[in-house]
């Protein structure tokens, strides 16, 4: 592929969707902190932080800082040993250019 | 009680949800299993109802209880015999055995090898986790050499098993192995395994916070990605990268169908004979039997035990109202030793079966007597029979008056005219003729009852010959 070159020249952007996800954190299961920070981890749109409020057990469950980003790619739910997350897809959106672009030099 | 967050999981129509959440230690990645096998079930799209988890003792082992399958608990190490008994009774379940490397390859290792052995379509999905994590972290199996555990403080001196080369050894038709650091690769492995018609095999590696404080490891997880290489073909080599902290390679070792077995015959058939059909009429009668206590002592292989059977047949042939009881003695040598058989026939139940002071002694051989110390215990109104050409007649000296002793050459008539084994029916015609206890043609019927095909005329003539014997 040629550099510089628009990435609208290959994607009808038009008709590429991305799913839209919801997280659904159960903080009373998360066993978070120093030993497992898995979903964080793995996430490849970065939507989880490490949470600063400490549930009953002394664990510390993710906070979701880009909740919009989530894209159903299910690897939370996969990773998280303890069943603490899942995520549900709510809809779709359109790829911006930008995205595709960024995706690209990557 | 229950989380209602938890029911709108989509693993939640796999996960007993009553049971969460689940025990494991924070950074144990056992759950990961389970979350890979859900999907793997998912995606197979196979009925929860067919697929059955059996686990033994253990972390790992507790997967049974989290999954809303049917699933037993069973003991430690006997997962696989269990699972055995699920898939032989219904066959269509898709039997799946979830245990540690401590309960199947440590503790349950030798149904490890026979299921490989026996080829039933099994999965066996084992989880290594480098010890006996459950109980503080023993040594184990696949303790790595040089590992510290709480009963190898400084370091295991022990080469670790290698489960995938015995898996391959033992004769598995799937063979892999995974880590659960790689949920996808692992998940692509158990519906492979799930797929396989043979027993399948695989080994996860897990990392186990126990393993890592006490050997010093920060994390287990990130050398398992660091280290691992999913490979498309692996080599023989590959078999034996194990280490993590060097090389681990992780793929499908063995992926074959299941081949006919081929039928090994040891023994050729051999046409049988259209066997001659033997048959002897007799009378039941009232014997008038009150109670009569009857041994039979030898050598073993004269057919003592055999006796005692043709005796207490016949006597329930001759008077079916009868009650008799048999019992046999013998030391643990099959020939040679000493053996005797009681006999006891009473128109009373019976409350004692072993014969006290015998009214009729049939001495075969005086090798019992002599280990009483040269002792012939017999009733002072007895009988004895006894074959001259095995036993002392020293022996007979101090019997009472009133006991009546005949005698009779009965190993040496069967072994002039028949075989050694035919002994005891000599004695019995001698027997029938002698003394008036039980007939003669219901013991020759209970002779043919219990010869073994192709050797009823020998049996027979062996009894003629001794019964002739009395009768001169």
């Amino acid at each position: 592929m040629k550099t510089g070159v628009s990435a609208s020249r290959y994607w009808n952007i038009g008709q590429c969707t991305i799913p839209i996800g919801k997280v659904t954190i159960i903080p009373s299961f998360c066993k978070g902190g120093d030993d497992c920070d898995d979903c964080i981890r793995f996430c490849p749109e970065k939507v989880l932080e490490l949470g600063t409020v400490p549930n009953e057990k002394g664990f510390f469950p993710p906070i979701l800082v880009n909740e919009g980003k989530c894209t159903v790619c299910g690897r939370c739910q996969l990773y998280c040993s303890e069943n603490a997350i899942f995520v549900e897809k709510i809809g779709e959106r359109t790829v911006t250019a930008e995205e595709i672009a960024i995706r690209e030099e990557n | 009680m229950p989380n209602m967050e938890i029911s709108q999981h989509p693993y939640a129509d796999l996960l007993r949800i009553e049971m969460m959440p689940n025990i494991w230690c924070s950074g144990c990645r056992i759950g990961r299993v389970k979350n890979a096998f859900i999907e793997a079930i998912q995606n197979l799209g196979h009925n929860a109802d067919k697929c059955v988890v059996v686990a033994g003792i253990g972390c790992s082992s507790r997967i049974a209880g989290y999954l809303n399958l049917d699933s037993i608990h069973a003991t430690h190490g006997r997962a696989i015999p269990t699972a055995l008994g699920v898939k032989l009774a219904n066959p269509e379940l898709i039997v799946t055995v979830m245990g540690g490397d401590g309960d199947i390859l440590g503790i349950g290792g030798n149904h490890f090898l026979a299921m490989g052995r026996h080829g039933h379509d099994m999965n066996v999905f084992c989880m290594n986790n480098y010890g006996y994590s459950m109980t503080g972290f023993q040594h184990g199996p696949t303790t790595p050499l040089g590992a510290r555990t709480v009963t190898t403080s400084g370091g295991s001196p022990y080469v670790p098993l290698n489960p995938v080369a015995v898996a391959l050894a033992a004769g598995y038709t799937f063979v892999a192995r995974s880590t659960s650091s790689h949920p996808y690769h692992l998940m692509d492995c158990m519906i492979s395994a799930i797929n396989n018609r043979g027993p399948s095999f695989v080994e996860i590696l897990i990392p186990c916070m126990l393993f890592e404080r006490r050997n010093k490891i920060k994390s287990l997880e990130a050398l398992f990605l660091e280290k691992a290489n999913i490979k498309e073909t692996l080599s023989e080599e590959d078999v034996n990268e194990t280490d993590f902290s060097k090389e681990i390679s992780l793929g499908i070792f063995r992926d074959m169908p299941v081949r006919e077995k081929s039928q090994l015959t040891l023994v050729k058939p051999t046409k049988k004979k259209a066997a001659k059909k033997y048959h002897v009429s007799f009378k039941s009668r009232d014997s008038g039997i009150k109670h009569v206590q009857i041994r039979m002592e030898g050598t073993g292989g004269q057919g003592i035990v055999q006796g005692g059977k043709t005796l207490i047949h016949a006597a329930m042939n001759m008077d079916p109202e009868l009650n008799s009881t048999m019992t046999k003695r013998y030391g643990p040598e099959m020939k040679g030793g000493s053996c005797l058989t009681d006999v006891i026939l009473s128109s009373q139940p019976i409350d004692y079966p072993f014969v006290e002071v015998p009214d009729l002694l049939l001495m075969m051989s005086d090798i019992v007597s002599k280990e009483r110390g040269g002792e012939v215990v017999v009733n002072d109104n007895g009988t004895i029979v006894v074959d001259e050409s095995m036993v002392d007649q020293s022996l007979l000296k101090d019997v009472a008056d009133g006991v009546q002793v005949f005698k009779v050459p009965a190993t040496q008539i069967a072994r002039d005219n028949f075989k050694v084994v035919v002994a005891n029916n000599v004695m019995m015609g001698f027997v029938a003729k002698t003394t008036s206890i039980i007939d003669k043609a219901c013991i020759k019927a209970a002779i043919l009852g219990s010869a073994p095909p192709g050797t009823e005329e020998m049996n027979l003539a062996a009894f003629d010959k001794g019964y002739e014997f009395g009768g001169s």
